[in-house]
């Protein structure tokens, strides 16, 4: 055995006893001196901050980060997506659907993300992360937290590579009334309101977010049609041509508080969505999709609710609705296939509704000394109560093939339509243990029990021991089980592309993780995870396109990060992540396994602050089959420059891709140059504050 | 629905490999050197900041008056804590027992009994807006280093910054509770509410 391999462990175990032994000692001591002091030389001394002030980031059993609304601002980001890409281990990628953000984690597949609003889940049944989602306006955002790793332990499904939960800015959390405006390049505008107060004790909070885009609208040479068009001698095609993606969107939220309860209710909308391109690459101008989505939640937190117990409990209700309009036309009007020809192309409308009611109740014990124990449970039901389907080709109601040049037919309420109005319930049971064996270590542990009507039972356990090795230095070992459950659409939709199979079971992952937070002086503080990420039961379709739990992949990582307060005025902040995959043809298609963020934040006079970000993506290797060479790595860089020269008033400008770089996102075999990323563009920004 | 549902497409291997023994070796030594970096770094560092902000209420106990009819017949001084920071529990926790005007300080967590707190440590707004109307700490001289506390309506906000520590009164809501502060506190406090 390598003599290095054993002197390591030995000499961490002596320091790691040295440690504690100073720590344990140290506090008291330490307060014993400062008593003796006057109050006047108590209030001079020079103070250590803890490594990570933040107690319940730094200790947190789980590789946490956190994006504050000051972080944002400093960006200039106007949606979520723009600003999670600054998150080591995670990259946005864009769909050529819609140029729908995907929020991937680890180089696996974005339904392994579990996005939240205020802790309420925004999957839906039958599309995952919802068939038109664009993200979230900045301006509702207090801050993000941020999970990489599993986290079905605590949130159930979905939770597997990483956890986004949005915090909004609720009630108790504004403190001053604003109004912004902004504009910019492809015909972007948007403006926000947002008002906090107290009424009669209780705390308000309104926030309303408007906006519009042209979008990118990148010009496509060839599409899916174009090699149809040869085969058959026809040109329908709409390439060479632009891939319009633009976009209507409206969020509003009202929340209401006092003592220990919470009220938060929101409405967000996406109109006149264009889809660009359809999921086989073909070029569609003319559909104009719409989905909206309501939720209504109610908190009780109360964690001092009796002698050695707080309650934590909610209800919530959510609605949300997608249309495809007049309906995805997914292949252009004089559509020749071999049964004959389309006059007006393959119409495929749309539309679908959802509803789901839940609750969850948990107590927290503290009566063990060393312990804070949480146990709790909750019930959900998620309802697809309306499917409407109205084609032109594919099946017909009565499950005999339609004719070319058939007119629209309803399928809905039949075995053909995309999806069956069906009830989906959820209990769920969890029990946590956070145990503190001394000041320095602490082991959680943990497990979480979900049944689903539909395809049964999973549990999924956690460990994680935090050594507070000293006041600089954390360190986490971390392993946990997650579970992705299968979507309507893998259970029970007929498409186009894939056939369903009720008998699926969840996907299913283990991760370990190990993780050092560690600061070096009091300016610059460095964060290293090592990680292996193992799934299995991975859903994919099968030689006859239908969806088995076939596919396991395994992999492994490491993410760099460091925060750096040069001086009182300059602050840099970067992280480089490289992941490995196995052999497994199971990896999402096009991930990089090397990305590098890099931003400074300068200001430079007082009421000015120059922020430049620059983000480095590396190569990228195509599905197998595609003999085209690999994806280029790019660098975007953009740059906010912003001025507040009272504090009721603020502008900003921004370039987006100031360097103007060639990027392209992978997006289908037929795309010949794949799909290009915004070119340079333009934003100005102006806000009051009252 | 054809549009944009692309099934799960295989995977070409890769050329480039992690050599997984060699980055945990280095990541054991990196982690090895830190830990010896931050014992080292230890001995020279100035006051914490759980035990400057334990003995920051130490003395705010020292230059105040708690009211009469409240601590009548009392032996201790009553200092409940809602805080979830084990390290800030453990260095207010090391009061108990010291004295002040006569009176022996008794720490304790605030759900861990039913008596009057006549100190109440709290760490967070969330738990402040949860107990502010409690009866058993209406009385009570309230001390958190959040942000915002004595806008509150607490009556002590602790502000521990590296170079320094600093605090606000919050002294209309102190009049309601009967608390009254030294001149020599008042004179030190950053800011006073009134």
């Amino acid at each position: 055995m390598n003599k290095r391999a054993v002197i390591a462990p030995l000499l961490a175990l002596m320091l790691a006893m040295n440690a504690h032994a100073r720590t344990a000692a140290g506090t008291e001591a330490e307060l014993e001196s400062l008593l003796l002091l006057s109050m006047e030389d108590l209030l001079s001394l020079k103070i250590k901050i803890s490594t990570n002030t933040a107690q319940t980031l730094s200790r947190a059993p789980s590789v946490v980060s956190v994006i504050t609304a000051e972080d944002i601002r400093a960006t200039g980001a106007t949606n979520l997506r723009e600003i999670l890409q600054s998150v080591p281990g995670i990259y946005v990628r864009a769909n050529l659907f819609g140029f729908r953000p995907q929020v991937t984690f680890r180089g696996a597949a974005a339904g392994h993300t579990l996005l939240m609003v205020d802790g309420a889940p925004m999957r839906d049944l039958v599309w995952a992360a919802g068939i038109f989602a664009k993200g979230l306006p900045t301006s509702m955002i207090d801050r993000i937290e941020i999970i990489r790793g599993p986290g079905s332990a605590l949130f159930g499904s979905d939770a597997s590579a990483g956890v986004i939960n949005v915090i909004t800015r609720a009630a108790g959390r504004i403190d001053k009334s604003e109004v912004g405006a902004r504009l910019g390049s492809f015909d972007s505008q948007s403006g926000w309101l947002r008002h906090g107060g107290n009424w009669n004790g209780v705390d308000i909070g309104f926030t309303a977010d408007v906006s519009h885009t042209n979008g990118h609208d990148p010009f496509i040479p060839v599409d899916g049609q174009t090699a149809s068009d040869a085969n058959s001698g026809s040109l329908i095609s709409y390439a060479p041509g632009y891939a319009g993606y633009g976009w209507s969107g409206a969020d509003l939220r009202f929340s209401a508080a006092r003592d220990s309860w919470r009220l938060l209710a929101g409405h967000t909308r996406h109109n006149d969505f264009e889809i660009g391109l359809t999921g086989a690459a073909v070029l569609d101008p003319l559909t104009r999709g719409r989905d909206s989505r309501s939720d209504l939640a109610l908190y009780y937190d109360n964690d001092l609710f009796g002698r050695d117990w707080g309650v934590n409990a909610e209800l919530r209700y959510y609605h949300l609705d997608y249309t495809s309009g007049d309906g995805f036309f997914e292949r252009p009007a004089g559509y020749v296939d071999a049964t004959g020809t389309y006059p007006d192309g393959l119409i495929n409308r749309m539309r679908s509704a959802e509803r789901g009611f839940g609750f969850e109740v948990s107590g927290q014990y503290s009566g063990i000394k060393g312990h804070a124990i949480r146990i709790g449970g909750g019930h959900s039901v998620k309802d697809l109560y309306r499917v409407e389907q109205y084609v032109n080709f594919g099946t017909g109601p009565d499950g005999n093939p339609l004719v070319a040049g058939s007119p629209l037919v309803d399928v809905s309420d039949t075995p053909y339509a995309f999806a069956p109005e069906k009830v989906r319930r959820i209990n769920h049971l969890f029990v946590q243990d956070i145990w503190t064996l001394t000041p320095d270590w602490e082991l959680t542990a943990g497990a979480r029990y979900d049944h689903y009507s539909d395809f049964g039972s999973t549990l999924n356990p956690r460990l994680a021991l935090v050594w507070q090795s000293t006041d600089r230095l954390t360190t986490k070992l971390m392993y946990g089980q997650a579970f992705r459950a299968p979507s309507y659409l893998e259970l029970y939709a007929q498409t186009a592309a894939t056939s369903p199979n009720p008998d699926l079971t969840p996907e299913r992952s283990r991760t370990w993780d190990l993780s050092l937070q560690y600061a070096a002086t009091r300016d610059l503080r460095l964060g290293l995870d090592l990680y292996q990420f193992r799934q299995t039961n991975l859903i994919a379709h099968d030689a006859l396109f239908q969806f088995q739990n076939v596919g396991d992949r395994t992999s492994s990582g490491i993410e760099l990060e460091a925060q750096w307060q040069a001086t009182g005025n300059l602050r840099l902040a970067g992280n480089v992540t490289r992941s490995h995959e196995d052999d497994s043809v199971f990896r999402s298609p096009s991930l990089p396994e090397t990305t590098a963020y890099l931003r400074a934040d300068w200001k430079f006079q007082p009421g000015w602050n120059w922020n430049v970000q620059a983000h480095w993506i590396g190569e990228r290797e195509l599905p197998p089959g595609d003999p085209r060479a690999p994806l280029k790595a790019y660098t975007l860089v953009d740059t906010t420059l912003r001025f507040a020269p009272k504090s009721d008033w603020a502008f900003a400008a921004s370039i987006r891709n100031l360097f103007n770089a060639d990027a392209w996102e992978y997006s289908s075999k037929t795309l010949t140059e794949n799909l290009p990323l915004p070119e340079r563009s333009f934003y100005f920004e102006a806000k009051y504050a009252f | 629905m054809g549009s944009g549902l692309p099934g799960r497409m295989p995977e070409m291997r890769y050329a480039m490999r992690f050599d997984r023994a060699w980055l945990i070796h280095r990541a054991a030594w990196l982690w090895l050197a830190l830990l010896g970096n931050c014992l080292v770094a230890q001995a020279d560092d100035p006051p914490g900041e759980h035990a400057v902000r334990a003995a920051m209420v130490f003395n705010f106990l020292k230059f105040s008056e708690l009211p009469h009819e409240v601590m009548v017949g009392s032996a201790t001084i009553d200092i409940c804590l809602a805080v979830g920071d084990a390290r800030q529990a453990e260095a207010l926790g090391a009061l108990s027992g010291r004295k002040v005007a006569g009176r022996e300080l008794n720490v304790m967590p605030l759900n861990g009994g039913g008596e009057e707190c006549h100190v109440l440590y709290v760490d967070s707004r969330q738990r402040w807006n949860s107990l502010r109307n409690r009866p058993r700490l209406r009385r009570a001289l309230s001390i958190s280093a959040y942000p915002g506390f004595a806008r509150d309506g607490g009556i002590i906000e602790i502000a521990v910054e590296s170079d320094g520590a600093r605090f606000d009164i919050n002294l209309a809501d102190s009049r309601h509770t009967g608390i009254r502060f030294t001149p020599q506190m008042l004179r030190l406090a950053r800011r006073i509410y009134d």
